[in-house]
């Protein structure tokens, strides 16, 4: 679940870093696009102010030249024709290639007729009130008649070139056109650069968006198939979960199989440890009936008798208490040592074991006190005395012997059957293995010794064999040590 | 068809200005006022430069009477027969100043600029198309 927020976080995330990139770059290109029409605008302007205040000088020289009547005054007077011409020659430059003043014979006139023109060249330069029809002619006649100073582009193919028109006006009536072609060049440097760029960032925004429907596209079927995953692992998940609850169940009905075996191997116990007593009861009940029938029951004799029936019960009513707090859960951490764990055992085992003739050998030299579950480490150590006694009888040794042997943190368990054979050392900790199988071994016992010390003790447990038979160590922690 | 084509070069040529188009400009008005099969052609050092490569004019190296039009600006060192022959000017300065110039193609302030003489055509009775009539002056 808090993959899955992560994994929608991270989402989210991208998807808001990735539309925060594209508005940037959206914006980028939209102040990019205000900034290039302002300096269109601004470098256009400057050539045309710079033209239009050029215009207006020459055109105030020429009426104050012809002292108003330009047409007549230029006709009748070609000194003055000259001197405005050398005037308008200063002007004329690589940047500035014509200058010229036209006039129309007639205010119907299709044509303009040229009064003044600055060019050197014989060839360009044009003769006084010779005709001439600009391409642009509307241009012309409209400021002509407008009055107003009107520019516009003629385009060739290696540069761009303006024209600027100023109407020449005195008394409020158009009397020439001043025209000025200049060229734009710089402007059109500029704007090649500017548009340079714009194809640039276009392509940019371009590619941007691409590669953001890219990601957004990768990043949705990602998505999709984090979803597709988190339901798979969700499947996976609960089936592991039911086979595991199977299992559990199977080991719950094994537990409870190697519990009723427990119970049986109980009862046989109990059993031997009965028989004495009972026999011991059963021998003065027997006295007490024969004496009685003698009359030879003293109150003493039958006193001795009772006390002696009295105490065979007493002992038979500790033996049941031993068994039930033997096998009793208890879930306590209490403070236990070897010695005790293993007379706890003995009493429980010990005439068991004599009555099958087994020689249990003592060597208890550790006295550490270790914090554990006593219960369960008195379980372990029956477990591995049962199993020594069961592989003793079942190989019917003849001097059959159980060696304990306890030193600081450790306990061994020893027979004399032989050991464990080599291709099984392995795997007798392993649940459901037994060797057993024929007396209706659960396998469980060894498996749930090892979980009780590694998992519960926090201890270990070995195995391995010497020149007699198997030695089962238990290694605990000791209070020193934690 | 003809007057459709005409017009198409002739706009195409002022606004292209290129010899290539100037080359077609001629090839196209020339032959719309000489109405002959093959016209014989005179023409000066510039004019030869321009019309080098026309399919539609026969240049002749020498102006004798079977020219039909000179073409150029400069005629000052030919025989007076051959000066009497109708002339289509590449300047204005010729076309204005020259008696036999009927009309002219030039450029002035970077603009195409084509005139014809009213009087000069009439005189060698030649025939301008209606869609050059405009020009005449």
């Amino acid at each position: 679940m808090r993959n899955k927020i992560k994994n929608l976080k991270f989402i989210y995330v991208f998807y808001i870093v990735a539309i925060l990139v594209l508005i940037g770059i959206l914006s980028i290109y939209s102040i990019f696009g205000k900034t290039k029409g302002y300096i269109d605008d601004t470098t256009k302007n400057m050539y045309i102010n710079y033209v239009y205040d050029i215009s207006k000088n020459i055109s105030d020289q020429i009426v104050e030249s012809t002292s108003g009547d330009i047409y007549t005054t230029l006709r009748n007077d070609k000194k003055i024709v000259e001197e405005l011409e050398k005037s308008l020659q200063l002007f004329v430059s690589s940047k500035y290639r014509y200058i010229y003043v036209v006039d129309k014979s007639s205010e119907n006139a299709n044509e303009f007729r040229f009064l003044l023109d600055a060019s050197k060249d014989v060839d360009e330069k044009s003769e006084f009130e010779e005709l001439y029809e600009p391409l642009n002619i509307k241009k012309f006649n409209q400021a002509y008649e407008n009055k107003k100073e009107i520019y516009f582009t003629q385009e060739d193919a290696q540069d761009v070139w303006m024209t600027f028109i100023k109407p020449i006006v005195v008394d409020g009536k158009t009397q020439a056109l001043l025209i000025i072609d200049f060229s734009m060049q710089g402007h059109l440097l500029i704007n090649n650069s500017l548009l340079e760029l714009d194809r640039v960032l276009k392509i940019s925004i371009f590619l941007g968006l691409f590669i953001f429907f890219i990601i957004i596209f990768f990043a949705y079927i990602d998505n999709k198939r984090s979803k597709e995953l988190i339901g798979f692992n969700e499947k996976l998940e609960s089936n592991v979960k039911n086979e595991v609850e199977k299992n559990r169940q199977k080991d719950q009905q094994l537990i409870q199989q190697s519990r009723l075996a427990q119970m049986g191997e109980m009862i046989s116990m109990i059993a031997h440890q009965w028989r004495q007593p009972l026999a011991a009861i059963s021998s003065a009940s027997a006295a007490i009936k024969l004496k009685s029938m003698l009359n030879k029951l003293d109150k003493d004799k039958a006193m001795e008798l009772a006390t002696n029936i009295s105490n065979y019960s007493q002992h038979l009513s500790e033996t049941i208490d031993d068994f039930r707090d033997f096998f009793k859960v208890n879930k306590d951490k209490n403070d236990v040592t070897y010695n005790e764990l293993i007379e706890s055992v003995l009493g429980i085992i010990e005439v068991s074991m004599e009555n099958k003739n087994i020689i249990l050998i003592k060597n208890l030299e550790s006295k550490e006190i270790f914090h554990s579950y006593p219960n369960e480490l008195k379980q372990v150590i029956l477990n591995l005395m049962k199993n020594a006694e069961d592989i003793l009888l079942e190989k019917k040794i003849q001097n059959p012997i159980i060696t304990i042997h306890t030193q600081d943190n450790k306990l061994s368990i020893c027979d004399n059957a032989g050991g464990v054979p080599e291709d099984i050392m392995e795997k007798i900790f392993d649940p459901y293995f037994s060797t057993k199988l024929e007396k209706n071994g659960s396998g469980l016992g060894l498996y749930m010794s090892k979980t009780i010390i590694q998992e519960h003790c926090d201890g270990d447990i070995t195995v391995k064999n010497n020149e007699d038979g198997a030695i089962f160590t238990i290694a605990l922690n000791s209070q020193k040590e934690k | 068809m003809k007057k459709i084509l005409f017009i198409y070069l002739f706009l195409h040529t002022l606004l292209n200005a290129d010899s290539n188009y100037e080359l077609k400009l001629y090839e196209t008005v020339i032959p719309s006022i000489i109405t002959k099969q093959l016209i014989k052609v005179y023409l000066d050092k510039d004019a030869k430069i321009l019309l080098k490569d026309s399919s539609k004019f026969k240049i002749l190296n020498n102006c004798d009477e079977s020219v039909d039009i000179l073409i150029g600006k400069n005629f000052d060192d030919l025989s007076n027969e051959c000066k009497n022959k109708p002339i289509f000017s590449t300047s204005y300065k010729s076309f204005k100043h020259t008696k036999n110039s009927f009309g002219a193609f030039y450029w002035r302030k970077g603009r195409p600029q084509i005139k014809f003489k009213g009087e000069t055509i009439d005189k060698f009775k030649l025939h301008l198309p209606n869609s050059l009539e405009r020009y005449r002056q």
